[in-house]
């Protein structure tokens, strides 16, 4: 077994952390945005969404996966309505378009993603013990 | 053949199947979130008996097609939890029997 493949665990688990801190970074921006009016593209703020996607690179030689972002994503879904006529920004019925972030959804995909996190620390973790065991044959 | 030998060889192989083990576990929890990702599993526990003999070992990757949620993902992370859980107190268990049989070793040589 050669270095490269004696570390795989430890590149995999790198993976998934910074996939997911990724991931949150685009949660803590649809939270930030979740009353942004105007955004670039002249309407309200749209979600945004990180979209995972599976590693088979070359150095893995046929062996399980990392993973990474492969793309984030506006969400098209319509923006809410909001009544409020005295608003400078409604409509002619008195609407105001208000970016399509639902808070509570945005918060439970931010524990996910904490835990999701969190889980790939626990691989490391592990890694370290069994190295750190393997290394402790001989001894005493 | 060496029953000494032949002991170490069966002890040395499950950590490396282990060890392979891991590097699945690290992968699927590491994809729990990519859409169809479907989780890879490790068996190796029915070759070491065959690789005593002196036969090759090479841990098996399989995948499980089985199961999924709406976004076809099947991987659950409080099972890997719990692999990852068992691949650790197994290899630290192996390890020690490893120690424990060259202590023995080095005892019966130093003739004391």
């Amino acid at each position: 077994m050669g270095p490269m493949k004696s570390f795989r665990a430890l590149d995999v688990a790198g993976s998934g952390m910074s996939a997911e801190r990724r991931r949150l970074e685009v949660i803590a921006a649809n939270i930030a945005n979740a009353n942004t009016l105007q955004s670039e593209d002249g309407g309200p703020y749209r979600r945004r969404e990180a979209i995972f996607r599976s590693l088979f690179d070359k150095e893995s030689g046929g062996g399980t996966p990392r993973v990474e972002i492969a793309a984030v994503v506006s969400d098209d879904k319509d923006p809410r309505r909001v009544h409020n006529p005295g608003h400078p920004l409604a409509d002619d019925e008195g609407y105001v378009a208000m970016p399509n972030v639902d808070m509570v959804f945005e918060m439970v995909d931010l524990m996910s993603a904490m835990r999701s996190y969190e889980s790939n620390l626990k691989t490391t973790q592990v890694f370290k013990t069994m190295v750190d065991s393997a290394l402790q044959i001989g001894r005493s | 053949m060496n029953p000494v030998n032949n002991n170490s060889t069966l002890l040395s192989n499950a950590l490396d199947g282990l060890a392979a083990r891991h590097r699945a576990v690290a992968s699927n929890l590491a994809n729990q979130s990519t859409p169809g990702y479907k989780r890879f599993e490790v068996s190796f526990e029915d070759q070491l008996e065959k690789a005593q003999g002196g036969g090759s070992f090479s841990p098996k990757v399989e995948r499980d097609m089985e199961g999924g949620g709406p976004d076809g993902n099947n991987v659950v992370p409080e099972d890997e939890i719990g692999a990852l859980t068992r691949v650790e107190i197994l290899y630290r268990t192996i390890s020690a029997a490893i120690s424990m049989k060259a202590a023995l070793m080095r005892r019966a040589l130093s003739n004391r």
